[in-house]
């Protein structure tokens, strides 16, 4: 199965490469501080997903920021950004393109209108309120960076991120994404509610008359460098294993967890482990190191499957949630029986 | 992507980092190998021996030390054949250091060019570098197995100081079959003597009865069924002795002492006198050659001298009537009649001899047996002293066996058996017959621990008996001579009594009885009469 984004050529990453990737990844964070307040945890592992190649779901309620963030990291990163408002009456076209009539010289003939889908950042705002149709367009775009339009394939600008946002609340007239859509998605993001000192710095940044504006830290051609530099990052045999022990955990037919087999009416799919092991590889680098640590899959787990696992409606009732389920498979799952 | 090579410690930094680790990996499964041995060494043998202090376990230490070195040989083969390799150290050092996985990963890009892979191993490296192979096997880490195998060592080591009541008991055991071994050797030698001078079939009938019992001695399981094995034996030979050996030895000697009278035959009575049953019947022979050559005075003197001796040959029935004739056909002329019937007697000494020949190996084979069976009576006393000095002051049973034998000029047997509980018991049996007295002794004498046991058997013959003073025997008045004999007694088995007078009575009846189906002349029958009389008879 073809990662997320598809696997990029590789050239060979030189020591330079390597030097500045967490330079980089720091420089980012710094930049993306100055207009974000608090949500550390939101950046960071947004920023995991971009660097391994992967889109985001962000799940928050409305004016936490998830635009304006967006935003910032296409700037901060030099990316073409283009936001795209989900609502019922989107058509696909409103996103990939059409072929239009145009008056030329030669007369009158069909040209293409690229979508606002051509960007390397695309923010797919409230993407719960378009309809399935329209929602489907994305799917060949996340997973191929292509588009077809009539019978003619596009490939679409490198990178390419799509960054989601939806509503948990208001699900009046929104449409839930398939399984096999979130499934695209690298990690599902939760934005939580800042707590009081970080809205009165919010209010303190966005009242005045100064607001903060990003510099630009890398473009289009180092960030698909810190992409592939991410991929050459070593891992070893038991910690992939363990890595597929968590996510078989998920499964109710294969675990040996309790609460799996009685709240999951579905387990993570393969895609789960693909990007635990590319975010895990992503955060070694971040923290200096140069291979994969049980940490490291432990620490994107949440994310990476959060929207991977399905529970059932007694799980509903129970109030239980798929991070919960989650983290008591992080507690149980030995990591390595030889250390203990 | 290559995985480095493991054990060489050769190029790569990490395998040349990991080498102390290694070496403390394997002397730590070392330990945790030895210290599984040990409590699995120290379990066999303390379940070993605490049933050995409840049932008997043949060579128990044994038992344990062979299972203990099982173990700890499976424990060797285990250590061996799970030797950590290198990929297992590096993972168990990163787990334990806290390495963050880099060692394993390191090891895991092989000879990756890559740039990432040569940091990783590089920064690997130097980690390993860093850090102690004595933090990452710490020794702390056995003490949940120390915790395990001490108390059992500890155990092993109480009981096996700590006096074993069933070792007595074992040793007991040993001691009785080592005794029935040696009994059972001590009559297959007998029989194997026995054997190379066995000619006729109650010869090899005794060597026989010796082998047999010798084969039921060795599965004998304790020194009370060796007895009574033994007792069997006897009773078998006792059987197969013809107990009228004696009584023509004495007829044929005072046959003799009436033929010295006479020249002609005065070789011929020197011979019998002495008992040289060959010499006198080549006397014999010499005798029947010369009738031919003798005047009618020396015949009629030789019917006489014959005629005499037949008369004194008493018990020897066969050279009493061969020599009769022989009287018979010389005062009628007929010396080819006489020649044969000398011939006769020659032969019926020839008779003698092969039973004075069986006797001889019977008694040999009695005397084996009665060798034997002091043996195992003694260690049935060290059984029951034994038992005793375990017991204390319990309530002890112990059983003792006596058995006497004499022989005098008649024939005697005793035997004595004894038990205890305060009990004993004696069975004692004397035959005489014959002029003059027959004296027979035996004694036998036993003694049981906890009680007291004695049992004393007497045989006697002759007026040994005081009239007034009751006297029992074994077994069932009747046949005197004829009589079987007892069977065996087993321990505890009541001994059938009868009176003393009884079976006197019974037995003259049956002497009288024979002598008269015999044809022996009144005053030969007055002679017995008056035998029995004197014994406090009729």
């Amino acid at each position: 199965m073809a990662p997320q984004g598809g696997r990029p050529p590789r050239p060979p990453s030189g020591p330079a490469e390597v030097d500045s990737f967490a330079e980089t990844f720091g420089a980012l964070e710094g930049e993306l501080r100055k207009v974000m307040v608090g949500q550390a945890q939101l950046l960071q592992e947004t920023m995991l997903a971009l660097f391994a190649g992967g889109h985001v779901l962000l799940e928050g309620v409305p004016g936490l920021g998830k635009t304006v963030f967006v935003r910032t990291i296409g700037e901060a990163l030099s990316l073409q950004f283009s936001r795209i408002q989900f609502t019922p009456d989107l058509m696909p076209a409103d996103i990939v393109g059409t072929n239009i009539i145009q008056d030329t010289d030669a007369g009158r003939r069909l040209s293409y209108q690229p979508g606002p889908i051509f960007s390397n950042l695309v923010l797919a705002d409230e993407i719960n309120r378009a309809t399935p149709k329209t929602q489907s367009a994305l799917l060949e775009a996340m997973q191929e960076h292509s588009v077809t339009v009539g019978t003619e394939t596009r490939h679409l600008p490198e990178p390419f991120f799509v960054l989601a946002t939806q509503n948990p609340i208001e699900l009046e007239g929104t449409y839930p994404l398939p399984e096999a859509q979130l499934d695209r998605f690298l990690f599902k993001l939760l934005v939580p509610f800042p707590p009081e000192s970080d809205l009165e710095e919010i209010v303190r940044r966005t009242t005045g008359t100064e607001s903060g504006s990003p510099a630009p830290v890398a473009g289009a051609e180092q960030v698909l460098a810190m992409i592939r530099l991410a991929r050459e990052v070593p891992i070893a045999d038991h910690v992939v294993s363990y890595a597929v022990r968590l996510v078989s955990g998920t499964h109710p037919d294969r675990s040996d967890q309790d609460r799996v087999r009685r709240y999951v009416r579905y387990g993570a799919s393969p895609r789960g482990v693909q990007a635990m092991v590319l975010a895990a590889k992503v955060r070694a680098l971040t923290e200096g190191r140069y291979n994969v640590a049980f940490d490291d899959l432990r620490a994107v787990a949440a994310p990476a499957l959060r929207h991977r696992v399905f529970l059932n409606f007694e799980a509903d009732a129970a109030g239980v949630t798929t991070d919960s389920i989650v983290e008591e498979l992080l507690e149980r799952v030995v990591a390595d029986k030889l250390a203990s | 992507m290559n995985v480095a090579r493991v054990g060489d410690g050769g190029d790569h930094p990490v395998s040349a980092a990991l080498v102390p680790f290694r070496r403390r990996a394997v002397v730590d499964s070392g330990i945790r190998w030895s210290l599984r041995a040990a409590a699995g060494a120290a379990g066999w043998s303390l379940a070993v021996l605490i049933v050995a202090r409840l049932v008997v376990v043949p060579a128990a230490p044994v038992v344990a030390a062979v299972g203990s070195a099982v173990v700890v040989l499976a424990a060797a083969v285990a250590w061996v054949a799970r030797r950590p390799d290198q990929g297992q150290v590096a993972r168990v050092v990163d787990a334990r250091l806290g390495l963050r996985e880099r060692l394993a990963s390191a090891l895991s890009t092989g000879d990756d060019p890559a740039e990432v892979s040569r940091r990783l191993r590089a920064d690997a490296a130097r980690a390993a570098a860093q850090a102690s192979p004595s933090a990452a096997y710490p020794l702390r880490r056995h003490r949940n197995g120390a915790v395990l195998a001490s108390p059992l060592l500890v155990g092993v080591l109480a009981l096996a100081l700590l006096p074993n009541q069933m070792d007595r008991v074992e040793a007991r055991q040993r001691a009785d079959h080592a005794a029935a071994a040696r009994e059972a050797s001590q009559l297959n030698r007998t029989a194997d003597k026995l054997a190379a001078a066995a000619h006729t079939p109650e010869q090899k009938a005794v060597v026989k009865a010796l082998r047999d019992a010798a084969s039921k001695l060795r599965d004998a399981s304790n020194p009370e069924q060796a007895l009574e094995q033994l007792s069997a034996l006897q009773d078998q030979l006792n059987q197969l002795q013809d107990p009228s050996v004696a009584q023509k030895q004495q007829g044929d000697a005072a046959a003799g002492d009436a033929l010295q009278a006479l020249p002609a035959t005065a070789q011929l009575g020197q011979a019998l006198s002495h008992g040289r049953d060959t010499a006198a019947a080549a006397a014999l022979g010499a005798l029947a050659g010369s009738l031919a050559t003798m005047t009618p005075d020396q015949l009629k003197q030789l019917a006489q001298a014959l005629q005499k001796a037949a008369g004194a040959a008493g018990a020897d029935a066969g050279l009493k009537s061969a020599l009769a004739r022989a009287t018979s056909a010389l005062s009628s002329g007929d010396t080819a009649g006489a020649r044969a019937a000398l011939g006769q007697a020659a032969a019926a000494l020839g008779s003698v001899s092969a039973s004075q020949a069986q006797n001889a190996s019977l008694a040999q084979a009695q005397a084996a047996a009665q060798a034997a069976k002091n043996d195992a009576a003694a260690q049935a006393n060290a059984d029951s002293a034994s038992s005793q000095a375990g017991q204390g002051q319990g309530q002890g049973q112990g059983q003792g066996q006596g058995q006497g034998q004499g022989q005098g000029q008649g024939q005697g047997q005793g035997q004595g058996q004894g038990q205890g509980q305060g009990q004993g018991q004696g069975q004692g049996q004397g035959q005489g017959q014959g002029q003059g007295q027959g004296q027979g002794s035996g004694a036998g004498g036993g003694s049981g621990s906890g009680g007291n046991g004695n049992g004393n058997g007497g045989g006697a013959s002759g007026g040994q008996a005081n009239p007034d003073e009751p006297v029992y025997v074994a077994g069932d008045p009747g046949a005197g001579i004829d009589q079987p004999d007892p069977g065996p007694l087993g321990p505890g088995d009541p001994v059938p009594v009868a009176g003393y007078q009884e079976v006197l009575t019974a037995f003259e009846h049956a002497e009288l009885d024979a002598l008269d189906r015999s044809g022996y002349a009144a005053a030969d029958r007055d002679l017995v009469h008056q035998y029995f009389s004197s014994l406090g008879g009729n």
